[in-house]
């Protein structure tokens, strides 16, 4: 590379073109520092919403009777005036009208949907099985992948055919279709009283099943790649075993890009369990995921009751976008090139 | 019209467009980068003219701003974060300000570029015909089947062998020696009349080198070319251009003839950069003499001369005031030093450092 | 054509045992055979018919051939009837497959031909204010699912201006044009914005690493023109990454037509599927994944010879390699 290419592209991309005169002022953008915090605070006040809706204030009062089970089950008296009400700031920009006289016009934050339960109560008593199906899915899905992608990409040979060829041909079903497959295979599809409610594992199976392919596969490329550095040789050529070497030398080496891969995973977890809900797949009520309150609001869009549908898909959006935020971030402080897929 | 015709055609017409004065004036040129730890005066005040058909060697370390003067000149460097001053006429026309439509039809045809790594400056996916061929459909606006025929033709100049295998080939087929000629032909393709090539042996294998830089000089001449030869040696521009700049820090600090240059050189680093060659004369293990230091940083640069932190002759008065370009018994010999070689304080300063060497050992 | 071999070996080995997972997953399934004689039989079938069911499907045979009926039915048409409607599968596959391949064909239609120039123009004006506002809303389309999409759409489009009619009924291109692409063009979008995001991003990246190397230092200084730079000197370089990920997505691309297709009624392979699963319909589920798992192992073959394509460094190095 030639000296003036090493300047123009250490410097290029940041500064602003100013045409002449005294030296710029190089602007250094905060942006991305601004946002990496917002979106920090937002995932912290997720899951202690999520972990602690039953005894936080700014949950629980809008629930009638104080009480988040008020929130979570159907209401058998007041329904009639409190269902699908706009949220509160809805009512201020554009007035809606059909609103039965003497009755209540809005209510709180989020509005409230057909049984008149509070959305934005539910939206984060949703985020509960959200994250914890997500999270645990994503835990297994990286232990395991991560333990098969190293030993596939460390060891080569007859192992690495065998895990490689597995991951290509599991690969080759759609994903979403296996997990909807799985759901309903784990599900026992006899038993068909649909009243009791769904168990939370057949989802978080179907989940770390999809996860591991596309896992293992990164971890082995990652894991090639770093068996062939001269650290790696080094600690080889003097008699290191097999297992330290991958737990002590490149398992360390890969954990910040697994960081990375754990987030973005996530991200995909939370919209593939949002998904299947949405099929009617995931578990049951009293407490919803954010999939399944979205996926009942949207029968009711037709009518203009868009709130019951696209709050949670708002409270989803935000959370999505804030864990991909921190992956980019990760990725970037790692050095990773843009994920693929 | 053949390919071959429509080759000569333009190289008459080129010919007749001679006009009166240098091809290139370059005047007080300033070409700064802005970057986080401040403005980098890369070229800072170069003035030169170059007439036509001769060539003009530009020797420098890294970072000397050589590079970036002949990019300067040409137009070439991003827009973005860079400031230009100064001028350049090309041809008596004032090309520095010119917008980049306008500088898009002289790149190529009237000034053209040999750049550093023929590994990385050849479009690794497109075929070498087409890439030759571009410019003459472009500048020439030739046919498809003359330009590839006139790729042939100039394929064949530049030696290069099976050249009809070539036209079809990718680079990464060709060794770098004719990977370095292809992108001769593609910078002569359309006859410029001025041409850059910047280190264009650096990369190449010590064997290539001679026959590479040998094939610039003959195209030079049958063209009647203008050749700018940047380069960090200066025993690649020592057989092959008329006149040598030397550059440091930014700045042209000794200009003359070759041949003036060697008889007498004045700059101190002149002296050092020919010392660092090996020679062939020398006893074997011979100790090369270097460079002490690094070049000088180009954001704040050293008051004075900017060389003089490197200097082994340098004095007081060198730290604090910059020297002026000052004329040689030559008329065309030009540098900027207070003490230069053969001066009587250089030649006092040579003694002592030549008893402290001999009192060491 | 060494390497367009090797591929093809690589292909045709994932087509095997997908399709052999497949075609023998039926005997794993839970509740067994009965489950499925009862379905396809109905609940008071005699023994007789059950035998026939048992027979039909290959259920009493071993396991290799059982697969080599499955092979042989498979190729040779014969893929029974569906459960319910006793419509034969190969009629339903054959109503549901165009659905899906325009939904697929136009979002990737309308993502490349909207990634692409996106992506060049960013890379080239790096940190400019386009660059800014379009790489600030890819993020911002990759965080948000299909299934929010989607209604946000209708809700736009269908509910709040009467525009597109919802839930959309499949025309056919050549009879009712515009019908065919209202019925369309929300799905479409639906499916292309994430595609676009996805593509947008890996594109510029490599772009912007192009745009830095010598080759185009060169090109410039040949007197090129800046859309002949970018676009035929820059371009083709840049697309490895983007050809990789299309091949990625296709699998989440099948993922984005399931729900689109339920969301908005369209009887595409990826409701049939779907529907097929909730009713245990196992026969046709095994074809329509059949189906999907070989357009994604055709497809992923087809971006292994892009590859070459893109560079033809790859011809020599990846068949040896």
């Amino acid at each position: 590379m030639t000296d003036i290419d090493v300047i123009a592209h250490q410097h290029t991309p940041e500064v602003p073109l100013i045409d002449q005169g005294a030296p710029a002022k190089v602007r250094v953008r905060k942006r991305g520092r601004i946002t990496k915090w917002l979106a920090i605070g937002w995932l912290v006040f997720i899951t202690i919403s999520a972990i602690g809706a039953n005894s936080l204030p700014y949950i629980s009062h809008s629930c009638p009777g104080g009480s988040t089970t008020n929130c979570s089950t159907a209401l058998v008296g007041d329904i009639l005036s409190k269902r699908e009400l706009p949220p509160t700031w809805a009512t201020w920009a554009t007035p809606l009208n059909k609103t039965l006289p003497g009755k209540a016009t809005h209510a709180g934050l989020m509005g409230t949907d057909s049984n008149g339960r509070d959305l934005f109560a539910r939206a984060m008593l949703g985020a509960r099985n959200s994250l914890l199906i997500a999270g645990l899915a994503i835990t297994f899905g990286l232990a395991i992948g991560t333990f098969l992608g190293m030993v596939a990409g460390y060891f080569r040979g007859w192992v690495d055919t065998v895990i490689d060829n597995l991951t290509n041909v599991m690969l080759a079903f759609p994903a979403l279709l296996l997990a909807i497959f799985l759901v309903t295979f784990f599900n026992k599809p006899d038993t068909a009283e649909s009243a009791a409610p769904r168990p939370l594992w057949p989802i978080i199976l179907a989940l770390v099943i999809l996860s591991i392919p596309p896992l293992t596969r990164l971890v082995r490329a990652n894991t090639i790649a770093y068996a062939q550095r001269d650290f790696v040789v080094a600690a080889r050529s003097l008699g290191a075993k097999g297992s330290r070497i991958l737990f002590r030398e490149i398992l360390p080496n890969i954990v910040p890009t697994l960081l990375s891969f754990a987030l973005t995973g996530m991200a995909l977890l939370i919209v593939a369990e949002g998904a299947l809900a949405f099929l009617g797949l995931s578990v049951e009520v009293p407490i919803p995921t954010w999939g399944a309150m979205i996926s009942a609001g949207s029968e009711r869009l037709r009518a203009g009751v868009w709130w019951i549908s696209l709050m949670p898909a708002l409270v989803m959006f935000l959370t999505l976008l804030a864990i991909n935020l921190l992956g980019d971030v990760l990725a970037q402080r790692f050095n990773r090139r843009e994920a693929i897929g | 019209m053949s390919p071959h015709s429509a080759h000569t055609a333009h190289s008459i017409q080129a010919a007749s467009r001679q006009l009166e004065g240098p091809l290139l004036e370059v005047t007080d040129l300033r070409t700064h980068f802005r970057t986080e730890r401040g403005l980098v005066r890369s070229v800072d005040g170069v003035s030169f003219t170059l007439d036509r058909g001769r060539s003009l060697g530009i020797v420098g370390e890294s970072g000397s701003g050589k590079t970036v003067l002949s990019r300067s000149i040409m137009g070439l460097l991003p827009k973005r974060n860079t400031e230009r001053s100064g001028s350049v006429k090309f041809e008596g026309r004032e090309v520095i300000d010119l917008p980049l439509a306008d500088r898009r039809k002289i790149w190529g045809r009237e000034m053209s570029m040999i750049f550093q790594d023929p590994m990385t400056s050849l479009n690794p996916v497109m075929r070498i015909g087409k890439q030759i061929g571009e410019g003459l459909r472009l500048h020439l606006g030739m046919s498809k089947e003359d330009a590839r025929a006139t790729s042939l033709h100039l394929l064949r100049e530049v030696r290069i062998p099976e050249p009809e295998k070539r036209l079809d080939q990718y680079a990464f087929e060709l060794s770098g020696g004719m990977r370095q000629r292809v992108m001769i032909a593609l910078a002569m393709s359309c006859g410029p009349t001025l041409l850059f090539a910047d280190e264009p042996t650096t990369a190449l294998d010590v064997t290539v080198q001679a026959q590479i830089l040998e094939l610039i000089g003959v195209q030079k001449r049958e063209r009647n070319m203008s050749l700018i030869l940047v380069t960090h040696d200066l025993g690649v521009v020592a057989g092959h251009t008329d006149d040598i700049m030397v550059m440091y820090g930014g700045r042209m600090v000794e200009k003359a003839p070759t041949n003036v240059l060697f008889a007498s050189m004045k700059m101190p680093y002149t002296e050092a950069l020919l010392k660092s060659i090996p020679k062939i004369e020398d006893p074997s293990h011979t100790r090369l003499s270097v460079i002490p230091g690094r070049p000088p940083d180009l954001v704040n640069p050293p008051p004075g001369c900017s060389f003089a932190p490197r200097c082994s002759f340098a004095q007081d008065r060198c730290r604090t005031e910059v020297p002026p370009l000052i004329t040689a018994e030559h008329p065309d010999h030009v540098y900027a030093c207070w003490y230069p070689v053969g001066s009587p304080s250089h030649r006092a300063r040579t003694a002592e450092l030549a008893a402290a060497m001999s009192g060491a050992h | 054509m060494r390497y367009v071999i090797r591929k093809l070996a690589q292909t045709m080995f994932v087509v095997v045992v997908v399709t052999f997972v497949t075609a023998v997953a039926l005997r794993f399934l839970p509740g067994g055979n009965d489950v499925i004689v009862g379905l396809k039989a109905g609940p008071g079938a005699t023994k007789e018919q059950a035998q026939q069911v048992i027979k039909d499907l290959g259920l009493d045979k071993s396991i290799p051939s059982q697969y080599f009926k499955w092979v042989k039915d498979f190729i040779t048409g014969n893929w029974g009837l569906t459960f319910q409607t006793n419509e034969t599968i190969a009629s339903a596959l054959k109503r549901a497959v165009p659905v899906s391949a325009y939904l697929m064909v136009y979002a990737q239609l309308v993502a490349l031909g909207l990634a692409v120039p996106t992506a060049v123009w960013s890379a080239y004006k790096q940190n400019s204010r386009f660059d800014r506002a379009a790489t600030t809303s890819a993020f911002g389309m990759l965080s948000v699912p299909n299934f929010i999409v989607a209604p946000v759409l209708v809700l736009l489009f269908s509910v709040q201006r009467k525009w597109i009619p919802f839930p959309a009924t499949y025309h056919s291109l050549w009879d009712s044009p515009i019908e065919h692409f209202k019925a369309f063009v929300l799905p479409t979008v639906t499916i292309a914005i994430p595609l676009y995001a996805g593509y947008m991003r890996v594109l510029r990246a490599d772009m912007i690493g192009t745009l830095q190397s010598d080759f185009i230092t060169t090109a410039r200084a040949k007197g090129v023109s800046t859309p002949a730079l970018l676009f035929k000197h820059a371009l083709r370089p840049s697309l490895f990454s983007i050809v990789t990920s299309a091949a990625v997505q296709i699998g989440a691309l099948m993922g984005g037509v399931v729900i689109v297709e339920t969301f908005f009624t369209l009887n595409g392979m990826g409701r049939l599927t779907v529907e097929s699963i909730f009713r245990h319909e196992y026969p046709t589920v095994q074809y329509c994944v059949v189906v999907l798992a070989l357009v994604y192992v055709f497809t992923n073959f087809l971006v292994d010879l892009a590859y070459a394509w893109i560079d033809p460094r790859v011809r020599v190095s990846r068949a040896l390699g």
